[in-house]
């Protein structure tokens, strides 16, 4: 090879390495740390209403000056996509005002995509019109790691009018450091005078749903196969009744301490609440017009000793139709009756009653639970102390003055282990929960410290061998099997109701840990099946109650004393500015009759 | 009356009368050194300016013939002339008809050289004799009496007219290969002196239209105006005035046969199910098939659990967006759409009112499904004006929501045989295979073509900047609604009551186009901007889309819907009403390549799996599976 063959090869090296440097050199030189950026503080250009409502992971800029600040360098009053501000980037290789964070700041976990859009006006122009939207990430020495634009580019760019640019960038394949920094800004790149307005940046990409993966696959020859206890399920709805506009629904909200209770021998259940408050409110539900009225309560005052109230239970401890309350409180508790109100619902003026108290404690229950434990249709109640120690009680009204507490049952020094709180967390619900059951049952779901797993077990009261009993066998520890899924959890509120005379009735778990989850269940002696989803059907518009934030379901007999119901409670908190897309509401359901 | 009036009269109803009686226009008299001819009329018995309908009847098996008994006495267009010979002795004069289609052709001669045959107008579809070793016809001796004679003939258009072996199964003519192409016809007498017709004066690849010349057929239209033909002696070329419009109207009343392909005799027969089946009556009068779609295993997805009436119900996008959060993995159903599993089910051809009615079949639980349906015409045709009125159903609710539905209008090949392959792609080739990757092999010829409408809930792609939007992400948080209540990005919200018009060309990625391309890029017509899209140089197809309203392309009475597939360039429009049609779509050979080979039209309601739908809002796999039939009808096709 002779030298000048050498020298050519050399010097047409050194030409291919300065294209190359310098075709990446245009894509991922760090213009933005030589070239004047303009740049303000983002205080002065975010309007915090609408940072407020964004979605998770976004960022949104629509550079609007509050009023009597400066107008920011870089920044273009009088022609906006949105209010009256813009930024510019006028002339050949400008740059407009770019947005800037830190990967610790949006998260190094969202960094896996983003997506951007911007609105862009071209003044008009004969010149060719060439620019990005640009995102990019730079390391801590300030070399980009990352480059991608959104090009706009000829042909038929418009001119003189708004338009909206928009990509998604997988950003999968940079391994971001918190310190890594990230601009977006837009690059004129042309001789034309270019705006930009209303940045979005959305980090993070589509987001995966819960779970593994699906467990049916009709796709399979056999197609669809049903599995004890695996989704999907069938879906039974509760439908909405029509419900007056009477009632003052302000007045009531899902974070009340709330029971329905045929409290004033009305035939059907009224309602009892404390508000967040603590203050009392009595409503009578009027079955002619469908809808809740106030029923004045001449003695609020009354539940003043036990305040705070934990916890409100009913039952018919008087042996007669109608229901007593019971206000469990931090102070104490109390047995009270209302005076009777035999037609609430009549006339238009307010009608009163008083809630006589016929018991009051000394010092506040550890748990109480009510029920007819033995069957005679009279309702005792059930005191459990956090070491699972526990006794049943009758209201024995032929004592002394009102009445007083007589123990029908108790342990004799063995406690139910499941009930100890001591070492588990423990849900306790009381109920017939299997079919033809003459007593009510106590249902347990513990989860132990430290473990992941759940377990239940029902139980039923022996009286004669004062404990009790286990009704799943010992083959299974006592304890009801899981199968599937869907595991009950201490959490899960249950509800038993008849849809109408002659319907057995519906057992319904109610779970809110992750998502509205209702279902109706049916035990047996070895394990529960889940018999359907639960949704809604009859509302507004789309103002599905499961949307809500927050969802109270009371159940009860509004209507007659055998047609169960939901009273439907559900209310968005104020700052999310959705009262009219979701407002708060109270609504019965009925639930479906039995096929 | 005066003079005056009279003759205005006469003037005025006299050529009425005679077109309103359908009377042949007849020739002027042209002479040659040796004969005059006169009075050419090709189709005697076939009244002037009266389109001639396609007779369906047997075409599945002989093709298409223009006339059949059904429509003028015997089978056979008259042919009429009168000739004088005004030489000195007695002669017998040689003639020949030739036919061609107008509508559908290329120009005879190149655009870049007026001397040569265009090189695409072989493909004309011309004809003349049935049998094309009859080359010229003999009038018989003519005395040189100084009178005119009359000569007659008959003739017919029929499938394959050149008798072209690709279209042949073992000695057998398939002419329904090659079917004759619907639109105008021109007819062409040409009349000579023996002596050029025995001593090949006339070549004899221009005698009979079935011979080659240099490997290429060559056009006698090109010949008799334009080549060498207009320099021969003593002959005459007479070009009648009278055009034929033939028009295809397949009857969706007529029934709907179900292919053996499909499912066996034994199975449909089972079924019982009027004017829908596999009997022998069916096979030779139906016009359409049930269409079966190939479900590509690929396209499996995890449907939420949801059974909803979309269309009906109050279904709404804060239920789309709670059933994309908070629905698990595991309650998912797996599924791709699917076909039916008994003929004759979903379509219903209805005799009385001359309809087809789809219906994609609603599901229970436990009976996920998302099922397709949709017939198929059962005679290929070459090019055409494809007109479809219709109403499918729905695409969108109240609240704008998508049912996850495409209604789909298309053409697609006959058959990817050798027969049916499309012309020669000179750069480097088509894609071998409609399914194939990027890797796939480049061929020469293929059979597949597709020319679609596709309509259903997705975004533009063009111009190159607005695709993707930048979507919200949202997240699983019950506690916050705005958290997983997310709105879409306000392009989405504009267009939010429209579905999108999807057209594509299937051009398998050939690469002779002039300006052939990948990306986006604007195609202008009319005064129109219509931005095309290929995803890049290998893509298959070319698409173009325009974002309509939901209720009034599926929310009226009928619908429009026209597919105008022409030699050089492809048009889609859609309207109200025939006469109010607008372009949403135009491609031309300068940018895709045109199918030339023989396609059938589709009408299907169809679920397609979103992800085939780059950018689109709402997904098909977060979309409920129907608790109604979707129900679409389908009342005429005209292609013309």
């Amino acid at each position: 090879m002779t030298k000048k063959t050498k020298r050519l090869l050399v010097f047409g090296f050194l030409i291919l390495c300065s294209v190359v440097v310098l075709a990446l050199g245009l894509k991922y030189f760090p213009f933005t740390k030589v070239m004047k950026m303009p740049s303000g503080s983002e205080q002065v250009f975010v309007d915090p209403q609408k940072i407020r409502t964004l979605s998770p992971n976004t960022l949104y800029f629509d550079f609007e000056v509050a009023p009597g600040k400066e107008m920011p360098g870089g920044f273009y009053k009088g022609l906006a996509h949105s209010g009256q501000y813009s930024v510019k980037a006028f002339g050949q290789n400008s740059f407009s005002v770019a947005v800037e964070r830190t990967a610790r700041e949006i998260g190094v976990q969202n960094l896996k995509a983003v997506a951007l859009s911007a609105w862009i006006y071209v003044f008009p122009t004969k010149n060719e019109v060439k620019g990005s939207m640009v995102f990019t990430a730079s390391n801590e020495l300030g070399v980009n790691v990352c480059w991608e634009g959104i090009g706009v580019v000829e042909p038929e760019v418009p001119q003189g009018k708004w338009f909206k640019v928009s990509k998604y960038f997988d950003l999968s394949k940079v391994q971001f450091k918190p310190d890594y920094k990230i601009q977006v800004y837009f690059w004129n790149n042309s001789s034309t005078d270019i705006l930009v307005d209303d940045y979005t940046i959305v980090f993070g990409g589509a987001v995966d749903r819960r779970g593994d993966s699906a467990w049916v696959d009709m796709t399979k020859p056999a197609g669809y196969t049903p599995r004890f206890n695996y989704p999907p399920f069938p879906v039974s709805m509760l439908e909405k009744e029509m419900t007056g506009t009477r009632s003052k629904l302000a007045e009531i909200s899902p974070a009340d301490n709330m029971i329905a209770g045929n409290f004033m021998n009305t035939g059907h259940d009224g309602l009892f609440i404390i508000n967040t408050h603590g203050l009392p409110a009595v409503y009578a539900f009027c079955s002619e017009t469908s809808e809740l009225r106030k029923i004045t309560l001449t003695n609020p005052s009354v539940i003043a000793p036990v305040q705070r109230v934990k916890k409100l239970l009913k039952g018919r401890f008087l042996g007669n139709q109608s229901d007593q309350l019971i206000v469990s409180g931090d102070k104490g508790w109390i047995l009270g009756t209302f005076e009777p109100v035999p037609n609430p619902c009549n006339g238009s003026g307010t009608q009163q009653t008083n809630l006589k108290i016929l018991w009051k404690s000394e010092a506040p229950a550890p748990s109480i639970y009510t029920g007819d434990f033995n069957g005679d249709r009279q309702t005792e109640i059930l005191i459990i102390s956090d070491d699972g120690s526990w006794k049943v009680m009758s209201f024995d009204t032929k004592s002394n003055a009102g009445g007083s507490w007589k123990i029908m049952a108790e342990d004799d020094h063995d406690p139910v282990k499941d009930w100890n709180k001591s070492t588990q967390e423990v849900g306790i619900s009381v109920g017939r929960f299997l079919p033809g059951t003459a007593s009510d049952l106590i249902l347990t779901v513990v989860k132990r410290k430290g473990e992941q797993a759940y377990s239940y077990s029902l139980r039923k009261l022996n009286f004669s061998r004062m404990r009790w009993d286990p009704l799943f066998s010992e083959k299974q520890n006592y304890a009801g099997k899981t199968i599937g899924p869907d595991t009950l959890k201490p959490s899960d509120l249950f509800f038993i109701l008849s849809a109408q005379p002659g319907n057995e009735a519906k057992v319904y778990r109610y779970n809110r840990s992750w998502r509205y989850d209702l279902k109706e269940i049916r035990f047996n002696d070895t394990t529960f099946r889940i018999v359907s989803d639960v949704d809604f059907q009859g509302f507004d518009k789309d103002r599905n109650p499961k949307y809500y934030e927050t969802l109270t379901l009371v159940p009860g007999y509004f209507l007659s004393p055998s047609a169960g119901k939901f009273l439907v409670i559900g209310s968005v908190a104020k700052e999310r500015h959705y009262s009219s897309i979701l407002p708060d509401f109270v609504h019965l359901y009925a639930i479906p009759n039995q096929k | 009356m005066n003079f005056l009036l009279r003759y205005i009269l006469i003037s005025i109803f006299i050529p009425g009368l005679f077109i309103s009686c359908g009377q042949a226009i007849k020739s002027e008299e042209v002479a040659s050194e040796q004969f005059v001819v006169k009075d050419f009329n090709p189709t005697a018995n076939w009244k002037t300016d009266q389109p001639l309908y396609l007779d369906y009847t047997d075409a599945i098996t002989r093709g298409f013939i223009i006339p059949t008994a059904r429509q003028v006495e015997g089978g056979f267009f008259k042919l009429g002339f009168m000739l004088k010979n005004t030489g000195t002795a007695p002669q017998n004069f040689c003639f020949k008809i030739y036919y061609q289609n107008e509508s559908y052709k290329f120009p005879e001669r190149d655009l870049a050289d007026s001397t040569r045959q265009h090189p695409d107008a072989w493909e004309n579809f011309y004809g003349s004799w049935e049998e094309v070793s009859t080359t010229f016809a003999e009038t018989g001796i003519i005395p040189a009496d100084g009178d005119f004679h009359a000569i007659e003939r008959s003739f017919r258009i029929v499938g394959n007219p050149r008798n072209e072996q690709r279209y042949y199964t073992g000695n057998q003519n398939d002419r329904w290969k090659r079917n004759p192409r619907v639109g105008n016809y021109s007819f062409m007498l040409v009349v000579t002196e023996e002596i050029n017709v025995k001593q090949n004066i006339i070549p004899q690849y221009i005698q009979n239209v079935g011979m080659q010349h240099e490997a290429r057929f060559v056009n006698p239209w090109f010949y008799f105006l334009y080549g060498a033909g207009p320099s021969l002696k003593n002959t005459i070329v007479q070009r009648s005035s009278k055009l034929l419009k033939v028009i295809a109207i397949p009857d969706p009343g007529a029934g709907i046969y179900i292919s053996p392909g499909a499912f066996s005799k034994e199975d449909v027969d089972k079924l019982k199910v009027s004017h829908c089946g596999q009997d022998s009556m069916l096979y030779r009068t139906a016009a359409f098939d049930q269409f079966f779609h190939y479900v590509d295993p690929a396209t499996k997805m995890n449907n939420i659990p949801v059974i909803a009436d979309v269309l009906n119900g109050p279904y709404s996008r804060m239920d789309y967006n709670w059933n994309k959060r908070f629905y698990r993995k595991e309650e998912l159903v797996a599924v791709t759409a699917t076909v039916t599993k008994q003929p004759c089910e979903t379509v219903i051809s209805d005799p009385a009112e001359h309809k087809i009615t789809l219906r994609n079949p609603k599901s229970e639980f436990g009976k996920w499904q998302k099922q397709n349906a949709g017939v198929i015409t059962r005679h290929g045709l070459t090019f055409g004006k494809y007109t479809l009125k219709c109403k499918l159903t729905e695409l969108l609710n109240r609240n704008n929501m998508w049912n996850g539905v495409t209604n789909a209008i298309w053409l697609i090949t006959q058959a990817q045989a050798d027969w049916n392959f499309r012309r020669d792609c000179n750069n480097a080739g088509y894609m071998a295979n409609y399914y194939g990757g990027q890797q796939d092999q480049r061929v020469k010829n293929v059979g597949y073509s597709e020319i679609d409408f596709e309509i259903l809930k997705t975004v533009p792609y063009c111009p190159s900047w607005v695709l993707p939007p930048a979507y919200f992400q949202g997240i699983d948080d019950q506690n916050n609604v705005q958290n997983w209540n997310i709105p879409f990005p306000e392009e989405i919200l504009a267009d939010d009551d429209k579905i999108m018009v999807s057209c594509t060309n299937w051009d398998m990625a050939c690469w002779q186009p002039a300006d052939f391309t990948d990306g986006c890029y604007p195609v202008h017509h009319e005064n129109k901007t219509i931005w095309a899209h290929r995803w890049d140089k290998n893509y298959r197809a070319l698409t173009q889309k325009t974002p309509e309203r939901d209720d009034e392309l599926f929310g009226s009475k009928y619908y429009y819907f026209q597919i105008d597939w022409q030699p050089d360039k492809i048009i889609w429009r859609i309207g109200p009403e025939k006469e109010k049609l607008r372009v949403v779509g135009y491609m031309d050979d300068k940018v895709t390549s045109i199918p030339n080979n023989q396609m059938l039209l589709i009408v299907t309601q169809e679920f397609h799996n979103t992800k085939w739908w780059v950018g689109s809002a709402y997904s098909q796999d977060n979309t409920p599976f129907p608790k109604e039939d979707y129900v679409g009808e389908v009342y005429e096709l005209t292609i013309e």
